[in-house]
């Protein structure tokens, strides 16, 4: 008990030293937490917004379409999937697409298109696509084949509601062939690259002008995103199709996260690595200024075990009385961002054309906070093994004659 | 009864040029219950002496036999529970923990001794009171003088209850008046609880003081002498 009160108070002999390797605990620990709570809760909304608007958790296809495009290539088993998925208590909504890659053509400008015929009931209960129209209405009182583009698409088109573009695309026998159709709904999602590629029209419309029946994608939309693998394992076992979650329909965005993921554990290790150079500092002056006292303890019987102990309490008390604070000071940012929202519009078109919002919340997990008090206790002890080491070299009779 | 014998003690520095001969076949015995002083000039080897009986520094050649025990053949752990149980060490500098107070300096040893806390505390109030620092427990070294840091060092060095203190200059960075006592407080001990005082020592006040007088000089001794 008494080593601990001595590695306690030893602490505070050079308080000006203490409290600067406390500071940068302090920053260093709070940098950490906001920086991975500012880029988790970015990640976080895109993933939500991937989800929710573009791919839902999981997507079957068939192999073919994965491999050619080809809108022909539809579900064989489509019905009993949707049968199945209709019984399932874990999915809120599931919709049946049929899908063509194509042209958007008006008089002044073409764009490629990825032209999505959808169930315009089941595609709301799947995407809020309605939530996400900022002019005109979803699907309702026209004349005429009804379209809803993108903002972004109708930009790039110069067109605007209630115009006219023409749709080319393949037909079942592989012949160009195209419909008119009318600009009803313009959207906007926190994606531009979504926005400017995918046309919305009524399912029987397309499937009609390109002479095909069936689907070819269905989108699944779960509950509880944590049964994504468990739903995922048990369609793929009835159905020859191909089923994917979300992080394999959107490979781009998993790479991302990965890529994203070592950034971020990089960055924490180089804080961390600095932090932890500032203690072994720190405590490798305090052998160093206290070898006659290390010295005098080993002369009159403490041990080497206690001498090393004692360091490592000391070392140990120094790095963790700062912890904390840091994590007090790091969620409070965390929380006050959160609140508050951080404003990035000054790059929203860099940012959206990435699909992240310009309103960031920051957010960590519970858990991450434990997770980095424990790796805040391994470095601290790690820290530690150097000055207690160094203090274990030395000599009693020549360690208590030093000046 | 002999608490401390070498028998031909040598103890050889190999420098980066010429080895110095700090100890050359040193034969000595001191009896429990002595108050010796070992003087010499600098370089004579008194601490080189002092260190090696105190199992701080390891011989060249020659035996070392401390409370009938051969310290020269003890390992390191062993020789580090040996000096805890039997040697008490006042040191030129007190080298007390900065951080503790004196009633807790006093208490630290017992504490690794793993004595109880009463007995701790008793022992250390009452070895305070016995070098007149009872009303400075309290305090921590860095708020008293030097006098009174040395008179809680002997109280250190007596607290594990050792076969014998030994004493390197423990006078040499004290004022007459706190020499003084700290020789009163030694020699009271020594009288009256029969403890075994060893002191190197330039100090011509500890030397009137001391009852047995050896002399070194380059390694060698070359007086001895007990007063009447």
């Amino acid at each position: 008990m008494m080593l601990v009160q001595i590695a306690w108070r030893n602490v505070w002999r050079n308080r000006g030293r203490s409290l600067v390797v406390m500071m940068a605990m302090v920053v260093g620990i709070s940098s950490v937490i906001f920086l991975m709570a500012f880029s988790w809760g970015m990640y976080d909304y895109r993933i939500k917004e991937a989800i929710e608007k573009e791919s839902s958790h999981i997507q079957i296809h068939n192999p073919k379409y994965k491999e050619f495009m080809e809108a022909k290539f539809t579900i064989a088993d489509a019905n009993q999937l949707d049968q199945k998925l209709g019984k399932d208590s874990r999915v809120k909504a599931v919709s049946n697409r049929f899908v063509v890659m194509g042209m958007a053509l008006s008089s002044r400008s073409n764009v490629p298109a990825r032209i999505i015929g959808v169930d315009t009931l089941e595609e709301n209960k799947t995407t809020d696509l309605s939530g996400s129209l900022t002019e005109g209405e979803y699907f309702t009182g026209t004349k005429g084949i009804p379209v809803l583009v993108g903002e972004k698409l109708a930009k790039d088109l110069k067109l605007g509601l209630k115009k006219k573009p023409v749709l080319q695309f393949q037909d079942a026998n592989g012949d160009m062939t195209a419909i008119k159709v009318k600009i009803v709904g313009l959207y906007k999602t926190n994606n531009s690259m979504f926005d400017g590629m995918n046309v919305f029209i009524p399912k029987e419309a397309l499937q009609n002008a390109a002479k095909i029946k069936g689907v070819n994608e269905i989108a699944i939309l779960l509950n509880d995103a944590r049964d994504v693998d468990d739903v995922k394992t048990e369609l793929q076992s009835g159905t020859k199709s191909m089923v994917e979650t979300w992080k394999e329909s959107i490979p781009e965005l998993a790479i991302a996260i990965d890529t994203f993921d070592k950034t971020m554990f990089i960055i924490v290790l180089i804080l961390f690595l600095a932090v932890a150079i500032g203690i072994i500092n720190t405590m490798l002056m305090a052998v160093l200024e206290r070898v006659r006292e290390i010295g005098m303890l080993m002369a009159v019987g403490m041990n080497k075990d206690k001498v090393f102990s004692m360091f490592m309490l000391e070392t140990i008390f120094l790095s963790l009385a700062g912890a904390p604070i840091g994590i007090f000071l790091g969620w409070a940012l965390v929380a006050w961002g959160n609140h508050s929202g951080i404003n990035l519009s000054m790059y929203g078109e860099g940012l959206s054309s990435m699909g992240f919002s310009n309103m960031v919340y920051p957010s960590l997990p519970v858990k991450d906070y434990f997770i980095l008090t424990g790796e805040i206790i391994v470095i601290s002890i790690l820290a530690a093994l150097v000055p207690a080491y160094r203090s274990l070299r030395l000599n009693p009779a020549t360690a208590i004659r030093k000046i | 009864m002999s608490v401390i014998k070498t028998h031909q003690l040598s103890k050889i520095y190999n420098g980066s040029a010429v080895a110095v001969h700090a100890l050359n076949k040193v034969d000595l015995h001191i009896e429990e219950g002595e108050f010796t002083a070992i003087v010499g000039p600098s370089g004579s080897g008194k601490t080189t002496l002092l260190n090696i009986i105190g199992g701080l520094d390891n011989a060249t050649s020659g035996d070392v036999e401390v409370a009938g025990k051969d310290i020269t053949r003890m390992s390191e752990n062993d020789l580090i529970d040996f000096r805890l149980h039997n040697i008490g060490f006042v040191f030129q500098a007190y080298n007390l923990i900065p951080v503790l107070t004196a009633q807790e300096n006093v208490e630290f040893i017992m504490l690794m001794q793993k004595r109880d806390k009463k007995e701790r505390h008793e022992r250390a109030m009452s070895l305070l009171k016995a070098v007149g620092l009872e009303s400075q427990a309290d305090k921590r070294p860095s708020q008293m003088s030097g006098g009174q840091q040395q008179r809680v060092a002997v109280a250190r060095a007596l607290a594990s209850r050792p076969r014998f203190v030994l004493a390197d200059e423990p006078t040499a960075n004290l004022d007459s008046v706190s020499t003084s006592n700290l020789l009163d407080i030694m020699a009271r001990l020594n009288q009256e609880e029969g403890t075994t005082f060893v002191f190197s020592t330039h100090d011509q006040r500890v030397i009137d003081r001391a009852r047995r007088v050896i002399t070194l000089e380059d390694g060698h001794i070359v007086s001895d002498e007990t007063k009447a």
